[in-house]
C-alpha cells in the first residue's frame, strides 16, 4: 500500500502475487491463500487464484456467499462469477460442477492445487429501483465491488473470495497485486512491504468479509482520537470532494462519539471508505454504508456535504458496540449460505441509530428542539411501515420478500424503540442509568466472542435492567402493539406541539413542483405558478428561467434525478449560486439558501417537574 | 419526497376531467341511447353532499387508511374532516395532506379530441368507447394527461356508465419526473335523486421513478353515506 518508483513487468507482479508461499512471511500450511489481480483487468474483470490447504475428503464445495452480515438481503455474489476452473499441480483440469450460482463442487479434490476465476463487479449491474424491494436483486452499492481498471477498484470481499465447505474458521492469506499509484484504505495491516502489493492475512472467513478495501488514488486522512487510529479515504468520480474537506467534520464527530462511548469502545483501527457516486445512470446508485467491525464502505453522491459523512458514519461507527460488543449466535456464526436471521434488529439498527442522534444532543452538537424534531421526524416515517408488526418476528423473516420492505423501519422505529427503553430505564433509575448503561452491562456479559442465545435477549435485558424495560419490551417489541411515544416522551417533561420542518427539496413545496421542462427535453426550467418558494424569492428566480448551472454543477436536461438531488438537503443559510438563462440572458443568482418550510408535529419541553430526568436523558 | 410526488400525481387523476357528448353518439344511438350519457356535468363530484372517504395508500409492503368526512354543511375550508390514521389519531402532516389533496378545486374541464374516439367494445349488455384529450384543452400541470386515454364502460340496457377508467398509452413526464405507469379506474352509482353519478370507488396505481428508484403505489377511495 505504498506508492514506488519501482515498476516490475507486469507478468513478475502476477507471479508474485500468486506465490504467496514465497513472501518473507510465514503463512500456515492450513490457510486458504487468495491472489487478486488488480492490474491485468480483462473487460472489468479481475481475475482471482485459490489455493485451498490440502484437501481430504474426495469432493468438496467452494461457496460465493448469498449473503453477508449487515446487509439483511440475498445478494448471491456467486452471479458475478465466470470462467471458473479447478487445476491440479500439473496445471491440467479437474472437473467441477456449478450447483448453483454460488456453489461450485470439485470432484477428485484432493489433487486440487488451485481455482482460478473472473470477478465482474456490482456497481455496472445495478438496476434502478430500491435494492429494499420485494423483487430487487440488486446488491447495495456500499455492499458491492467495482472494478475500473487502473482507477478505482472496491473489494468487499464476499464479491472477490469465497470459501470452501465446513473450512468457516481456516486462516486466509490475500495477496493483492495493484498499479502502484492507487492507495489501499482499509482497516487491515498490510505484511508486505512492495510498493504494489498488498498481502493481509485473516484468522478466519468471516473476517475476511468483514474486512472491505478500496484502492484509489491517494486522497486519505488520518487522525487519531485517543488510542484509536481512524483512516479516511476518498474516491469522488467527479474529482470534487476529497478527504481534507471532510476531515474536520469527520474529527469533531468521532472525538465527540468516543467521549459518549466512553470505556465502551476500545476499537484501535477504523477506517471510513468513501465513494462519491457521480449519481449518473452508469454509477452506483446505492447511497448509503455498510457497517464492518472496524470500518465502513460508504457511497454517497455528489454533491456531497461534510454533513453526509456524518449522518453516514455516526450510525456506522455505533455499530463497534452492537452487534460487534453484542450480538447474537446467527451473527456469530454466520451461515453465509443458508442464514438464518436473529429476531433483534430492533437492537443491532435501532439502538445504534438511536446513538446516532442521542450522541449529538449529549455532545452539544446539536441543540435540544433539534434532537425532538429528529425523533418526531422518525415517529412521522415510522407511520409509511407496518406499525403493528411484531418487530422480532420481522427481523426473524427479513430475507422473506414480503417482510424485506420493511426492513428499513428499522432505523425509524427501532430507533423510537430504543429512545423509549432508554426513558423507561432512566424514569425506574430516577435518571441514574440510562441505554448505554445497558450496553456496557450486555458487553461485560458477554463481549465480541461470546454470542448470546436469541431467546435469551429479553429475560436478560429484563434481569439487568428490570421488569419495567422487560414489559416493554415484550408488549412493543415482541408482541407488535403500537407505542404512545407522547406517552413516553412526557416522562421526560415533553409536550407535543406543532413546529415548522424544512422541506427536503427547494424545486418542491406543498406538494407544488418548481421545476419543469420544455417540450423537446433539452432545458430545465423554473415553474413559478406562485410566490410561495420562499428558496426561488430570496435568489430571484423567475418564472422559465431556464437553469444552467447549480453551485458550479452543470445541469443535464437527461439527468433529472441529478438535478432533483441538487436542491436536495441544502443547509439553511448556506452560499448558494444559480447560473440561469433568462430572456436569451445569461445571469448568475447569489446568495444563502433560504428553505421551505411545513408545519408538522414534534415534541418541545414544557414540564419542568420533570427536568433532572430530562437532564439525566440527553446529557448523562 | 416520494410521497409528495405520489400525492401531486394523484391529485392530477383525481380531477381528470373527461368525456364530453360528440363521435360516440352514433354508437350509443345503436342501442337507443341517449347521447348525454358521456356528459361530463352528470359524473363531477357532488359537492352539496356530506359523504365519508375511506382512503386507502398501498406502497409495497405497507398500508396506510384514512378516514374523513366531508361536510357540505361548513365553510368551504372547514368542509374536511380527517378522523384518522390507521385507527389513531392522524399527525399535522396527514391531515394537511389529506386536506389539500381533497379539498383542491378540479382543473377546468378538457376538451375530447374529436379525432380520438374509438369504440373498443360493442356487445350485447355492453359499449366501451375510449378517447383521448385535447392537450390545448389542458393546463400546464396536468398536461401529461394528453398521453393517457380514457375509456367509458356503458350498460347498454341501463344506458348508464358504471366504469371510468385512464391508462397511460407512453411512460409519463410530469415535471421532471419519470411515471412508467398511471391508470385508473372509477365505479359509479346513478343517483336518480339528482339524475347524477355518484363516485362509489376511485383506483389510483402508479409507479413513479424518482432518484433511481422505482415506486409503485395504489390509491383506492372508497365514498359513502351520501347525505344531502
Amino acid at each position: 500500500m505504498k506508492a514506488s518508483s519501482l515498476l516490475p513487468s507486469l507478468g513478475l507482479l502476477y507471479l508474485c502475487s500468486c506465490s504467496v508461499s514465497k513472501t518473507p512471511h510465514g503463512i500456515s500450511k492450513d490457510a486458504v491463500q487468495v491472489s487478486i489481480d488488480l492490474e491485468k483487468v480483462d473487460t472489468d474483470r479481475v481475475r482471482v487464484k485459490v489455493m485451498p490447504p490440502r484437501q481430504k475428503s474426495g469432493t468438496v464445495a467452494y461457496h460465493f456467499p448469498k449473503i453477508i452480515p449487515g446487509t439483511y438481503a440475498i445478494a448471491d455474489y456467486g452471479r458475478y462469477i465466470d470462467d471458473i476452473k479447478a487445476f491440479k499441480k500439473d496445471g491440467s483440469e479437474l472437473k467441477i460442477t456449478r450447483t448453483d450460482s454460488n456453489t461450485i463442487v470439485i470432484d477428485n479434490a484432493r489433487q486440487l492445487a488451485y481455482l482460478s476465476y473472473l470477478v465482474n463487479d456490482t456497481f455496472d449491474n445495478e438496476t434502478s429501483g430500491d435494492p429494499f424491494s420485494e423483487k430487487s436483486k440488486t446488491i447495495f452499492s456500499p455492499a458491492g465491488t467495482n472494478i475500473d481498471a487502473g482507477k478505482y477498484f472496491l473489494l468487499n470481499m464476499a464479491g472477490f473470495v469465497g470459501y470452501f465447505t465446513d473450512q468457516l474458521e481456516k486462516p486466509y492469506r490475500i495477496s493483492i497485486s495493484h498499479p502502484e499509484g492507487l492507495y489501499g484504505t482499509t482497516a487491515m495491516v498490510d505484511r508486505d512491504n512492495k510498493a504494489n502489493t498488498d498481502v493481509f492475512d485473516l484468522p478466519r472467513y468471516p473476517e475476511v468479509v468483514d474486512h472491505p478495501i478500496m484502492y484509489a488514488p491517494a486522497d486519505t486522512a488520518a487522525f487519531r482520537v485517543d488510542d484509536m487510529q481512524v483512516l479516511l479515504g476518498v474516491y469522488s468520480r467527479r474529482g470534487k470532494t476529497h478527504a481534507s474537506d471532510l476531515r474536520p467534520d469527520l474529527e469533531k464527530m468521532v472525538r465527540a462519539q468516543k467521549r459518549f462511548l466512553g470505556p465502551i469502545n476500545d476499537t484501535k483501527k477504523y477506517a471510513v471508505l468513501s465513494y462519491i457516486s457521480s449519481g449518473g445512470d452508469d454509477d452506483a446508485k446505492g447511497i448509503g454504508a455498510l457497517e464492518h467491525n472496524t470500518s465502513t464502505s460508504a457511497v454517497f453522491r455528489e454533491p456531497m456535504k461534510a454533513r453526509d459523512l456524518i449522518h453516514v458514519i455516526s450510525h456506522e461507527f455505533f455499530h463497534t458496540i452492537a452487534p460487534l460488543k453484542v450480538h447474537s449466535k446467527e451473527i456469530h456464526y454466520f451461515d453465509f449460505n443458508n442464514p438464518k436471521m436473529s429476531q433483534h434488529l430492533w437492537f443491532y439498527e435501532g439502538i445504534t441509530e438511536y446513538f446516532s442522534n442521542l450522541f449529538q444532543v449529549n455532545q452539544g452538537l446539536i441543540n435540544d428542539n433539534e434532537f425532538y424534531d429528529l425523533m418526531a421526524r422518525k415517529i412521522e416515517n415510522s407511520h409509511n411501515y407496518n406499525d403493528k408488526l411484531s418487530f422480532t418476528e420481522m427481523s426473524r423473516n427479513v430475507l422473506e420478500p414480503k417482510m424485506k420492505v420493511q426492513y428499513p423501519n428499522v432505523y425509524e422505529k427501532g430507533a423510537l424503540i430504543a429512545m423509549c427503553l432508554d426513558i423507561v430505564i432512566r424514569e425506574q433509575t430516577q435518571g441514574q442509568r440510562g441505554l448505554l448503561w445497558l450496553m456496557g452491562e450486555l458487553s461485560k456479559k458477554y463481549g465480541a466472542d461470546k454470542p448470546f442465545d436469541d431467546d435469551e435477549l429479553i429475560p436478560v435485558i429484563t434481569q439487568i435492567a428490570g421488569n419495567a424495560a422487560g414489559d416493554f419490551l415484550k408488549t412493543h417489541v415482541v408482541n407488535g402493539e403500537r407505542i404512545p411515544y407522547a406517552d413516553f416522551l412526557a416522562k421526560v417533561g415533553l409536550k407535543k406541539q406543532v413546529v415548522p420542518f424544512p422541506e427536503p427539496i427547494v424545486f418542491i413545496s406543498q406538494d407544488v413542483a418548481y421545476i419543469k421542462t420544455d417540450s423537446t427535453n433539452t432545458h430545465v426550467l423554473a415553474s413559478v405558478p406562485d410566490e410561495s418558494n420562499q428558496f426561488y424569492q430570496n435568489l430571484g428566480i423567475r418564472d422559465n428561467d431556464i437553469f444552467l448551472e447549480f453551485n458550479g454543477i452543470p445541469i443535464d436536461p437527461k439527468d433529472l434525478n441529478s438535478i432533483v438531488y441538487l436542491g436536495y438537503d441544502l443547509d439553511e443559510g448556506s452560499p448558494v449560486s444559480v447560473k440561469v438563462n433568462r430572456a436569451g440572458q445569461e445571469i448568475e443568482l447569489k446568495g444563502s439558501v433560504k428553505l421551505n418550510y411545513e408545519d408538522a408535529d414534534s415534541f418541545r419541553f414544557g414540564d419542568p417537574g420533570r427536568k433532572d430526568l430530562h437532564e439525566a436523558w440527553l446529557r448523562k | 419526497m416520494k410521497k409528495i410526488l405520489i400525492q401531486a400525481l394523484v391529485l392530477f387523476i383525481g380531477h381528470q376531467a373527461i368525456a364530453q357528448k360528440d363521435a360516440a353518439i352514433s354508437a350509443l344511438a345503436k342501442h337507443n341511447l341517449d347521447a348525454s350519457a358521456l356528459d361530463e356535468k352528470l359524473r363531477v363530484k357532488p359537492t352539496d353532499y356530506s359523504y365519508d372517504l375511506k382512503e386507502t395508500v398501498a406502497t409495497e409492503g405497507s398500508e396506510k387508511v384514512i378516514l374523513g368526512h366531508y361536510d357540505a354543511s361548513k365553510p368551504e375550508e372547514d368542509r374536511w374532516t380527517v378522523i384518522s390514521s390507521d385507527d389513531q389519531e392522524p399527525s399535522t402532516t396527514e391531515i394537511k395532506r389529506f386536506k389539500k389533496e381533497h379539498g383542491k378545486q378540479p382543473y377546468p374541464p378538457a376538451k375530447i379530441d374529436d379525432s380520438s374516439y374509438k369504440v373498443e367494445k360493442d356487445e350485447p349488455g355492453t359499449l366501451v368507447i375510449s378517447f383521448k384529450l385535447d392537450p390545448a384543452s389542458l393546463v400546464a400541470d396536468n398536461s401529461f394527461i394528453k398521453d393517457c386515454r380514457s375509456y367509458l364502460t356503458i350498460d347498454t340496457k341501463t344506458g348508464k356508465i358504471i366504469k371510468a377508467e385512464s391508462v397511460n398509452e407512453k411512460p409519463l413526464k410530469v415535471k421532471t419526473f419519470n411515471v412508467p405507469v398511471l391508470n385508473s379506474y372509477s365505479e359509479l352509482t346513478w343517483n336518480e335523486t339528482e339524475k347524477k353519478y355518484f363516485p362509489k370507488k376511485d383506483n389510483i396505481n402508479m409507479t413513479i421513478k424518482l432518484l433511481g428508484q422505482e415506486v409503485a403505489t395504489t390509491t383506492i377511495l372508497e365514498y359513502s353515506n351520501f347525505k344531502k
